[in-house]
């Protein structure tokens, strides 16, 4: 820190290390080189790609959070704040999706008898 | 809270000095209680972010749950290795971001500017790429749903969406380019604008206006080098198909010439230069034809041929047919494709437009060791327009391959 006269005024942020930053850099790169290798691979069985490109995708998120935004060393209270946020998310994508099959059925009838009767 | 400091200390230490410092705002007891509380405000808005996004991810999954078809087909329109280098470019310019923070902290004035003009470096970089992948699916006719209304649904004007008015009869990559180079100009002129502003509000010549200016170059030649890298790119995966399209017109347009000169070598050498022209014109012409044949039939890039035939004046070679693979709806995948990261290249160009007003204010030297609260709240903004595109790049580029 510098010799400032007012140095009890600015130990109020933490100040990340190159390391750490470098570091979570190259975590970063890492994964998302894997994700566009899994995406070609066929060693994810059918229909689980979505599932495994997310969880890499909120490992990174997860990383990005924690150490470029500073949250591992925030104050709580921000972090709380993300959280609820995430939580009304969940809450809203999954009333949503339990939703979203309820009428299918009518909306593909409609289609199909469209398409017959359309020449 | 447990953070708060002993009132009475903070107090009288902190008062002279740091109420006199510039930008310290006088209703705060101290700078950290200052930075604390725009930290909070900055995590409102990002929170606000989150939800607000959350309904376009929400239209994603329900449309991509009851349509899983649509997703598979149209995803392999995009290009994942573009969208690879975006994300990496992006990645980058948070590393570079974070630096920043941590520059601005501990009063290193130079490295503050140098690392925020390569994360908006980056950002131009971003834009670029996203301007070539926009107007080659433009050219495509690979739009959002309703793009291609009936010409006479809608005021006898077919609502195409034209990209810089190439000539109608230019063949689809010097369509593109032709686009490309009017977009360009719409670019600089963006990039003036905050230098016109500045100007006016600080006067032409000062400091802030030569950093804006910078500021405004360093965009150009970003969005310049990322159409510019994307052309390679895009060159280098398809630029065997083209090359071979290329090779087989030129051979038949030599055969044609050489049966028109065949033909005429009995009437002896008299024929005009103007007959010979219109051979090879004539031959020209069929060799496009052909070669316009055979791109149609294999070319799958018309998913929305059903609505061509709103569009003749402007319809392309390439999609005038059908693909008969094309599963119902195929537009809507870009609906959300380019509402998404439409909007989420909108916030790239308002992080730009922060991190130019950063380069400023740093420049000018207001940021100390007690006072960067606008270099972090910036850089946690820049961070979670990162995070989108991190979800974005599998959801959207990475599909069922």
């Amino acid at each position: 820190m510098s010799d400032h006269h007012e140095d009890h005024n600015h130990g109020f942020s933490h100040v990340m290390s190159p390391g750490i930053l470098l570091g979570t850099f190259a975590v970063l790169i890492v994964m998302t080189i894997v994700t566009v290798l899994l995406a070609d691979s066929e060693l994810i069985p059918k229909g689980f790609d979505v599932h495994v490109a997310l969880t890499i995708a909120t490992i990174k998120a997860a990383f990005v959070m924690l150490f470029f935004m500073h949250m591992i060393y925030d104050k709580p209270l921000n972090t709380i704040f993300f959280l609820f946020s995430i939580v009304f998310v969940s809450l809203f994508l999954g009333f949503a999706m339990t939703d979203t099959e309820q009428y299918q059925h009518r909306i593909d009838e409609f289609n199909y008898n469209e398409v017959e009767t359309t020449p | 809270m447990a953070t708060a400091v002993e009132p009475h200390e903070s107090h009288e230490d902190g008062h002279d000095d740091w109420h006199h410092q510039p930008f310290s705002a006088h209703h705060f007891e101290n700078a950290e209680q200052q930075f604390d509380s725009g930290k909070l405000g900055m995590w409102l808005f990002l929170v606000t972010e989150i939800l607000f996004f959350s309904g376009l991810f929400c239209a994603y999954a329900v449309y991509r749950s009851t349509h899983p078809e649509v997703f598979i087909y149209a995803s392999q329109f995009l290009d994942k290795y573009l969208g690879g280098m975006n994300t990496i470019v992006l990645i980058f310019s948070s590393l570079t971001m974070a630096w920043a923070v941590r520059c601005a902290q501990l009063g290193q004035r130079n490295g503050l500017v140098t690392l925020l003009g390569v994360t908006l470096f980056c950002a131009a970089l971003f834009l670029g790429v996203k301007t070539f992948e926009y107007t080659e699916k433009a050219h495509k006719r690979l739009l959002w749903s309703g793009a291609f209304v009936k010409a006479t649904d809608i005021g006898k004007k077919s609502q195409v969406f034209e990209v810089g008015k190439p000539l109608p009869k230019a063949e689809f990559e010097d369509r593109v380019m032709a686009s490309l180079e009017t977009i360009k100009k719409f670019w600089w002129f963006a990039c003036v604008i905050p230098l016109v502003l500045i100007g006016i509000g600080y006067g032409s010549g000062s400091r802030p206006w030569r950093t804006t200016g910078f500021a405004g170059l360093i965009s150009i030649i970003g969005i310049l080098a990322g159409i510019w890298i994307s052309i390679e790119i895009h060159h280098a995966q398809h630029g065997g198909d083209h090359a071979v399209g290329h090779g087989d017109s030129h051979a038949v347009a030599e055969h044609e010439g050489e049966h028109a000169e065949d033909g005429s070598g009995e009437h002896g050498h008299d024929e005009t230069a103007e007959e010979k022209e219109a051979a090879e014109i004539d031959a020209e012409a069929l060799a496009i034809q052909e070669k316009t044949g055979i791109e149609a039939a294999e070319a799958p890039d018309s998913i929305l041929g059903e609505m061509n035939d709103a569009i003749p004046a402007i319809s392309t070679p390439v999609d005038t047919t059908p693909d008969p693979n094309a599963p119902r709806n195929a537009n809507l995948f870009f609906s959300i494709y380019y509402f998404m990261t439409g909007l989420h290249a909108f916030h790239i160009i308002c992080g730009m437009i922060a991190i130019t007003w950063l380069m400023v204010r740093s420049v000018e030297n207001h940021f100390r060791p007690d006072y960067f609260g606008p270099v972090d709240f910036v850089g946690l903004y820049w961070h979670i327009v990162d995070l989108i595109w991190i979800y974005l790049f599998p959801l959207l580029y990475l599909i069922g391959h």
